[in-house]
């Protein structure tokens, strides 16, 4: 959330309102904290199983927009949480940290923190409690500290109960609240409150319904005198979940952080002393205007007549050549690193250009200046990565958002680009950036794209063997790659041609011989390698057995729960083709050969078509996965289990060779 | 002239290191002593980085604390011609907790930085000098255990007041000269190999291979307490004096203990009673606040928080030991595999963890006190097998911590598949694995980490494709060292088919099988620790249908080695298929020229590892 400083300073001197931050009950538990009895212990609930080392009894918090004790606005949250100790794997919840924010003149600050556990020792509840010196709050990193501490004698079976308040002077926005974890919940509830003058958006994200169990204002007396004792007028919600099981992460999913139920709140709107009504969570082409309002990113965006210029040469005349060369350059010239990826760039394009070192989001930011230097129509495209929530559209935070790529319009055609990465070709963006959709900042007029690359993912293998000799086969292994496939070959091989063969990661059976190899420093879209390759069949009982697909085959299915009801997800749609000719001397025959199979979802969504065609003394085998989606419900998930079965059970078959 | 030397080095040593992955152009060391609280490590070093293997020298991690700081940490990035890519100096380095974990309380500091290129070649120059506020043992080899260093060197400049002991291990081809300038006494240490030498794995760490430095001060002082490495009882001493008054038990501690001495147990039942009591009530949690790395928490406080670290725990269990009357010491201890080895002739400070030793218990029992599940009297490879110094007053020794022999590292696994003609199989499996048999096995991992049965299974075998029907997974039973492992699951895709005919492997475990190199002719003897035995029987029910044709798996096959053994057996009544495989690697050092003997037999543990089994139609 972008805000002046001004702006934050005017809407602290406007603020109306008062609530006595200590004076209210926030929230209402199952449990009150310190109390706990005998029959407390014994918890039964379905959504506990065997292997969950604890389980989060009641995990309540509560945000209440108010007033500080220097008239400043601020979010009062309070939390408190009760956990019971299943296994000796779960004594670690004894050990807790809470982070922090820290801001450039202000930070979130913890106070009432207070832990204790309980223990169940001959029919009594014996409670250990933390001290006031056993905790500690430390500095883990420049916006974070964490307070930490480890709670006295938890034993298995112990209830531990955490409570704790943080004056959060970062009211734009409400800490987010979490239903589920890695542990089952049995109860989970977040309170908001705000007065009637001081609204916020609420949304309800994630994959199980949330109950909104109360919603309501209610008139509350303050007892704080400075700018505004007395009674006003709040809002309250509350949000509820129950019975929740432990959320773990599966195979083929983007960030949990999409599934996990959760509630995200953000200033929508302040009434000042005038009755004017200032709204501040308007849509997503306000937002975007005030982004490239800040005056680092102007200076990204407009480009003056003797700015500092990326030099393209002459002879380079036309535009997508210019670009192309732009982007190369930077991907060259400028080496980037993951951390402290900010949105914002903190160095100038010209610092970026001569330092050659900065993060990958200035990067690109530098190639959209670059671009747009070069007279080329260029944005700033805002993404997620697909370890990181997806973007909540009907959301106009610009926060939500944590990487920039470049779109830019060449000759009729657009593109997204990415320099920040060595292994991208034009066009191309890499796998974690395929997640859904990204903003392009165009002013005024801010669009929603589908972050796709040029390059659709593909893999293509050919093999021809055309000698055959005591079971070793002989011949030739033409590979291409785009996409996924040929970023991931040129990751693998950090673009080195002396790294491919191992990159392949063949068994002791091959003897490869590196004939060709094309585009792997990125000069083309496709990495093409041609190999001369010789396998070595495994002789049983004389006859000599080949594996169906000898390369790049699937031979596991990676669905592995039978029911699901999370998605699966893909970083883009993608196929994979194969096919392996054998020509056998006339002294041998192919004796036997997998079955043919073929399988497709409807509409043709995923498909897969597998043969093999022996004639005379040859054989001819091609197999053919396409996913033509790159996400499939979970209605979709056992036909999509069953043809990765068939899949892996196509691939893992045999070819046998005798002698005649 | 740089870029000069890197180039000609590329040439030089280019058939010599054709499969190496960088070259250690230089490196130069200065150890200053001025005083008993103050040294200065400077150190220079150039690194020719020729691939991706070579990258880490160019990812630099380095800690600080408030006993340690490094006063410049520059790191230059050259191309192959000489030309300055990257320059860094400390404050480019990003930093972090030092130890991130939530069970870990200190102050200090790590600094990183990741220099590394995507071009190669390229050469690393990093220079730095640290700074310690008290003396401590130095260790220095002189090459990576790479082995591809051109010239290395280290200087040691000591005041002429202050005594120091040095040990040259693992080469007679360091070369040593001396002199000295008004304050110090100076010695320099030279190793330049003229070739570079093939690494060898499989070799005793105390072995002399790894040319190498020891630097021991005589005297030092830590935590204002004056101590001496003159002799183990005078260092034992040393620390005696630092943990003193720190044993006394809280009131309520004792009366628990007490309780336990009135049950009338033997002292075997009562020293397990007393570690159960400890482990019940206490959980490990790091302390490294300032002299937290080095003096432990008081017995009392302790027990209060119900937490504390190696020292804390062990100082505690130790005083309860003694308190109800078993005669018990806490023990200094190398932990870990990485570690440097402990002469027990060179009295040094090796340690970085503390256990305890009750030498009077069953022929001495030794106690980890940081885990609330390993059962009573067991260390893990995490201790086992190495030298320790046992802490008494005016009497403190070096003792070997025991260790368990190949025929006690039993891995026991009986397996049931019931094979269906369609290719997917009914199959269950029932475990044992004992002592150091557990610590590198995926069931003992996925059990520590509440790590789903799929994932358990998937890890832990060859299967893939299935679905769990049954799983249940007991780690130390009845308090013994053993983990129990039963499953059931139905495979989808068990067999491979080849048109009408079924190929498989019954095998759903490998019995790990060492990688030996036969490139070179082998020079040290072969060192093997912790022997272990596999034994897989497996009980497999034909379609009927179907019959197993004749391969050279369907032959019995036995080889007896000094270094191991290796038994296979197969019969048939009617349509089952019983199948046998023993595997044993015995530890202990054995000669070099059994370095083709020993490839043969890994190999043949590999190609039983995979064996390949044809049904066709009868």
């Amino acid at each position: 959330m972008i805000f002046r400083l001004s702006t934050i300073l005017f809407l602290a001197l406007v603020l109306l309102l008062g609530a006595d931050l200590s004076a209210q009950k926030y929230y209402e538990s199952p449990y009150s904290y310190g109390d706990v009895s005998p029959s407390d212990f014994e918890i039964e609930s379905e959504i506990i199983r065997e292997d969950d080392p604890a389980v989060i009894l009641c995990d309540i918090g509560a945000s209440e927009m108010g007033y500080g004790a220097r008239g400043q606005g601020e979010i009062q949250f309070s939390r408190y949480s009760r956990i019971k100790v299943l296994s000796k794997e779960g004594l670690s919840e004894g050990d807790r940290s809470i982070s922090l924010y820290v801001g450039e003149s202000d930070a979130q600050t913890i106070y009432r923190l207070k832990a204790q556990v309980h223990n169940l020792e001959g029919g009594e509840v014996v409670a250990s409690k933390l001290k006031n010196k056993d905790w500690t709050e430390e500095r883990y990193s420049d916006k974070i500290n964490l307070v930490r501490f480890s709670l006295p004698n938890v034993k298995v079976g112990s209830i531990i109960e955490v409570s704790y308040e943080i004056r959060d002077p970062f009211w734009f926005q409400l800490s987010d609240w979490k239903f589920q974890s890695e542990l089952p919940t049995v109860y989970s509830a977040y309170y908001v409150y705000h007065p009637n003058e001081i609204g916020y958006k609420l949304l309800k994200l994630g994959y199980y319904e949330l109950a909104e169990v109360d919603q309501g204002s209610e008139y509350v007396t303050t007892n704080r005198t400075s700018v505004s004792g007395g009674v006003y007028r709040r809002n309250h919600f509350k949000f509820v979940c129950e019975n929740l099981p432990a959320f773990r992460q599966l195979n083929l999913m983007d960030d949990k952080e999409n599934y996990i139920p959760r509630i995200i709140g953000e200033l929508s709107y302040l009434e000042q002393s005038d009755g004017n009504i200032k709204h501040y969570f308007q849509d997503w082409s306000t937002s975007v205007n005030e982004f490239l309002d800040n005056n680092t990113i102007k200076y990204f965006m407009k480009i003056k007549k003797k700015s500092f210029r990326i030099p393209v040469p002459e002879s380079i005349s036309d535009t997508l050549s210019q670009a192309m060369y732009l982007h190369r350059y930077i991907q060259e010239e400028v080496k980037c690193s993951d951390v402290g990826n900010q949105l914002f760039p903190q160095k100038s394009p010209e610092v970026i250009a001569t330092e050659r070192i900065s993060t990958k989001n200035e990067a690109n930011w530098l190639l959209v200046y670059s671009l747009k230097a070069q007279g080329i129509k260029a944005y700033p495209v805002l993404a997620t990565s697909r370890n990181a929530p997806k973007v909540v559209e009907t959301f106009p935070i610009i926060s939500q958002f944590s990487r920039v790529l470049a779109g830019a319009i060449i000759a009729g055609e657009f593109y997204i680009l990415d320099s920040s990465s060595p292994f991208m070709n034009f066009g191309q963006i890499p796998a974690d950036l395929h997640n859904g959709t990204g903003l392009l900042l165009a002013r005024d007029s801010p669009r929603w794209i589908d972050l796709y690359s040029k390059q659709r993912t593909a893999s293509n293998t050919m093999i021809h063997f055309n000698q055959f000799t005591d079971g070793v086969l002989k011949g030739k292994m033409k590979i291409r790659k785009s996409g996924v496939e040929a970023e991931e070959l040129r990751s693998d091989t950090k673009m080195q041609e002396s790294q491919v063969l191992d990159a392949l990661d063949l068994s002791d059976q091959w003897e490869l011989k590196l004939v060709s190899c094309e585009g792997l420093e990125g000069e083309s879209d496709l990495v093409q390698l041609e190999i001369d390759a010789t396998y070595n069949a495994e002789n049983l009982g004389g006859n000599y057995y080949i594996p169906a697909v000898l390369l790049d085959g699937i031979q596991e299915n990676p669905l592995v729960e039978e029911t699901r009801i999370y998605p699966v997800s893909y970083p883009g749609t993608w196929e994979k083709s194969y096919t392996c000719m054998i020509e056998l001397p006339k002294n041998y025959t192919i004796s036997a050969t997998p079955e043919d199979a073929a399988f497709s979802l409807p509409e043709g969504l995923a498909m897969f078509q597998f043969s093999a065609k022996p004639v005379a003394n040859q054989l001819v085998l091609s197999s053919k996965i396409r996913m033509k989606d790159d996400s499939f419900q979970s209605d979709q998930y056992s036909a999509l289990r069953q043809l990765y079965d068939l899949i892996a059970t196509s691939h893992s078959s045999m070819i046998e060779i005798k002698e005649k | 002239m740089k870029a000069l030397l890197a180039s000609f080095c590329i040439a030089l040593y280019g058939s010599l290191f054709s499969s190496a992955d960088f070259i250690l152009l230089e490196e130069k060391a200065t150890l200053t002593i001025e005083s008993i609280k103050k040294s200065e490590l400077k150190v220079s070093r150039r690194v020719l980085v020729l691939g991706p293997d070579g990258d880490h020298w160019a990812k630099i991690n380095f800690v600080e604390s408030d006993e340690l700081d490094y006063e410049f940490y520059n790191v230059l990035i050259q191309s192959e011609a000489g030309n300055t890519i990257e320059s860094f100096e400390k404050s480019n380095f990003r930093t972090t907790m030092a130890y991130t974990s939530s069970n870990s309380y200190n102050d200090k500091i790590a600094f990183h930085l990741d220099a590394s290129q995507s071009k190669y070649p390229y050469v690393v120059e990093i220079s730095y000098l640290r700074e310690m506020d008290f003396l401590f043992p130095e260790s220095w080899y002189f090459t990576s255990k790479d082995g591809k260093s051109l010239s290395s060197s280290f200087t040691l400049r000591v005041n002429s007041e202050i005594q120091v002991r040095t040990e040259i291990k693992g080469s007679d081809k360091i070369e040593v000269s001396e002199s000295t300038d008004e304050e110090f006494r100076i010695k320099t240490y030279s190793y330049s190999p003229k070739e570079g030498y093939h690494v060898e794995d499989y070799v005793d760490p105390r072995s002399d291979y790894y040319p190498s430095l020891m630097v021991i001060p005589l005297n030092f002082e830590r935590a204002k307490v004056e101590g001496t490495y003159s002799s183990w009882e005078d260092y034992g001493d040393w620390l005696i004096k630092l943990w003193e008054d720190r044993q006394e038990l809280p009131k309520e501690a004792r009366r628990d203990l007490d309780e336990l001495k009135s049950q009338s147990l033997s002292p075997d039942e009562l020293a397990r009673a007393v570690y159960e009591y400890m482990q019940n009530r206490m959980r490990y949690v790091f302390l490294g606040y300032g002299q937290g790395g080095i003096q432990t928490m008081t017995a009392k406080e302790t027990f209060e928080r119900g937490f504390g670290d190696c020292k804390a725990l062990s100082n505690f269990t130790s005083s309860a030991l003694n308190y109800v009357g078993i005669k018990s010491y806490v023990c200094l201890i190398a932990a870990g595999s990485n570690v440097w080895p402990v002469y027990p002739e060179v009295v040094s400070d090796y340690f970085n963890h503390v256990i305890v030793c009750i030498p009077e218990l069953n022929d001495t029992t030794w106690l980890e006190c940081t885990n609330q599940r390993l059962p009573f009297g067991y260390l893990s490879d995490f201790t086992d097998d190495r030298y320790g110094l046992v802490i008494k007053p005016n009497s403190s020794e070096i003792c070997r911590t025991n260790s368990f022999d190949a025929l006690n590292n039993r891995v026991h696994r009986k397996t049931k598949i019931n094979l269906l003609k369609n290719g997917s199989a009914e199959i269950s499996v029932d475990g044992e694995y004992n002592n150091q048999t557990l610590n590198k096995n995926v069931f003992f991992y996925t059990e520590l980490n509440s790590i789903k049965p799929e994932k358990a299974v998937k890890s832990a075998t060859n299967l893939r494709s299935f679905d769990i029907r049954e799983y249940s997974c007991q780690l130390y039973p009845e308090n013994r060292a053993e983990l129990k492992i039963s499953f059931s699951v139905q495979s989808r895709v068990f067999a491979r088919k080849a048109g009408e005919k079924l190929l498989f492997n019954p095998f759903l475990f490998t019995a790990p099988s060492k990688d030996i190199d036969t490139t070179h002719a082998r020079i040290n003897p072969f060192y093997f620790k912790r022997g272990k035995v596999y034994i897989d029987e497996i009980e497999i029910n034909l379609p009927e249908e179907l019959q197993l044709d004749v391969s050279e798996y369907t032959d019995n096959y036995q080889a007896e080695y000094p270094f191991g053994f290796i038994h296979y057996s197969i019969e048939q009544s009617g349509n089952t298929l019983i199948i046998k495989r023993k595997v044993g690697f015995l530890n202990g050092e054995f000669p070099a020229s059994h370095q083709n003997d020993l490839f043969l037999f890994n190999q043949k543990i590999d190609s039983y590892n995979s064996p390949l089994y044809v049904l066709t139609n009868q």
